[in-house]
């Protein structure tokens, strides 16, 4: 209540100043533009990773890019841009991780048909 | 007295209290200040363990230069969110590099797998190739063997399968028991039918045209029996002969000539081939002539 008082009480000049000087602040801290180009770079990353059989072989990866994605977006909606383009950097590393995951697991589970392959194989050829 | 030692024990534990709750309060500002250092930390070690490691460094070199920048911006950032925030980032991207490096690494031993499986399957064909080619000489071999054997017993081959004509040598004239020296002679179709046991038998006479028909198709069976008789004896299958006598109407030389008689005085055993048997020949090879009526025989 006092503050209030006391900020009746400056002179009109100075709350001229403060006004500009918050608003330049503000749009200092929030970032001049959205983050669109890093939303549709994260997108792409989670469609690359989902076409990888991400959602099979690294479900916890391709949840958490598709909930950052989720919020980046929502961010981007109410215009809290530097939260979004958080979301978004860390979406797209998440489904890098996915896609990069399922790659790995599948040239796995590739390696080990071959290598059963070579097994019967070396069986055969022993046998004869 | 005692309420003042009181007062003051009470003074005492309301300074412990006092600094225990500093103590605390100080940690809590140390945790708070070091929470983001503690992400920052654990991502800078993730990074130098990732470097470290010869094959992620080798496997994933951009991926680790990228969690090297995330570490640098999170180093120089000061807001504590943002410095979670490159941190998380640098955690991830050496993750990224060590799941591409396990990724490679499965490729690369996949690789060489199908690599040493073709070059079995490879080996494998040639040996079979090598096997068919040893078996088509051996084959071969006895083919070969077969037809030498066959020259050995002057066989010739005819549409009836392969014919052997053994002269007048196995018996004397006009008689149907082998001459001594026949078994010599027949040894080795002896041992051409144990050494082909799949293999049957005809054995047929013939005479010349020198006294009647009856009497030397008579004769020409009894002497084919013979021989039957002589190739059971040395264990050939009775089930695999068959024995014939054509007397005279099968000539191979004219029966006008002392040598043409003695070529139509003949033993001939046939070896057919598996098909079944073709009797001597559905028109006989010399028109058989009409013979003068001269009694006697051979």
């Amino acid at each position: 209540m006092k503050q209030v008082h006391s900020n009746k009480s400056r002179p009109r000049w100075r709350r001229l100043i403060l006004i500009p000087a918050v608003t330049i602040t503000l749009t200092g801290c929030a970032g001049v533009s959205p983050p669109l180009d890093t939303v549709s770079t994260a997108e792409m990353a989670l469609n690359r990773a989902l076409s990888a059989q991400a959602a099979r072989y690294a479900p916890l990866e391709v949840r958490l890019a598709q909930e950052k994605l989720d919020r980046a977006k929502s961010a981007v909606h109410v215009e809290e841009y530097e939260e979004a383009r958080r979301q978004a950097e860390q979406a797209e590393v998440d489904a890098r991780l996915a896609e990069a995951k399922a790659l790995s697991e599948r040239a796995r589970q590739h390696g080990e048909e071959v290598e059963q392959t070579m097994d019967t194989l070396k069986k055969e050829a022993q046998g004869q | 007295m005692l309420k003042a030692m009181a007062s003051v024990h009470i003074d005492q534990k309301s300074a412990l209290w006092v600094s225990r709750g500093l103590i605390v309060g100080v940690l809590a500002l140390v945790a708070a200040c070091a929470a983001p250092n503690s992400a920052l930390r654990q991502a800078q070690q993730s990074y130098e363990k990732a470097r470290q490691d010869p094959v992620v460094a080798s496997q994933s070199p951009l991926l680790l230069h990228e969690a090297e920048q995330a570490l640098r911006q999170a180093e120089a950032a000061r807001e504590e969110v943002e410095i979670n925030h490159l941190a998380y980032i640098a955690q991830r991207r050496v993750e990224v590099a060590h799941a591409e490096s396990d990724r490679k690494t499965a490729e690369r031993v996949a690789e060489k797998q199908l690599k040493e499986r073709d070059e079995i399957v490879l080996e494998a064909r040639t040996r079979e190739t090598q096997a068919a080619l040893a078996n088509a000489a051996e084959a071969d071999a006895v083919a070969a063997a077969l037809a030498q054997e066959l020259a050995a017993l002057e066989a010739k081959q005819t549409e009836r399968g392969l014919v052997l004509t053994l002269g007048d040598v196995l018996f004397d004239y006009d008689r149907a028991s082998l001459k001594s020296g026949a078994q010599q002679n027949l040894y080795r179709l002896v041992t051409f039918l144990k050494e082909h046991p799949e293999q049957n038998v005809l054995i047929e006479g013939h005479t010349d045209s020198k006294g009647s028909e009856f009497y030397n198709r008579e004769l020409a069976e009894d002497r084919a029996q013979a021989v039957r008789d002589l190739l059971i004896g040395n264990g050939i299958g009775a089930e695999r002969i068959t024995a014939s006598g054509y007397g005279e109407s099968y000539p191979v030389a004219t029966n006008d000539t002392v040598a043409g008689r003695q070529q139509n005085r003949r033993g001939e055993i046939v070896l057919p081939s598996s098909e079944p048997g073709i009797a001597p020949s559905s028109k006989p090879r010399i028109a058989p002539r009409v013979e003068s009526g001269i009694e006697g025989s051979d």
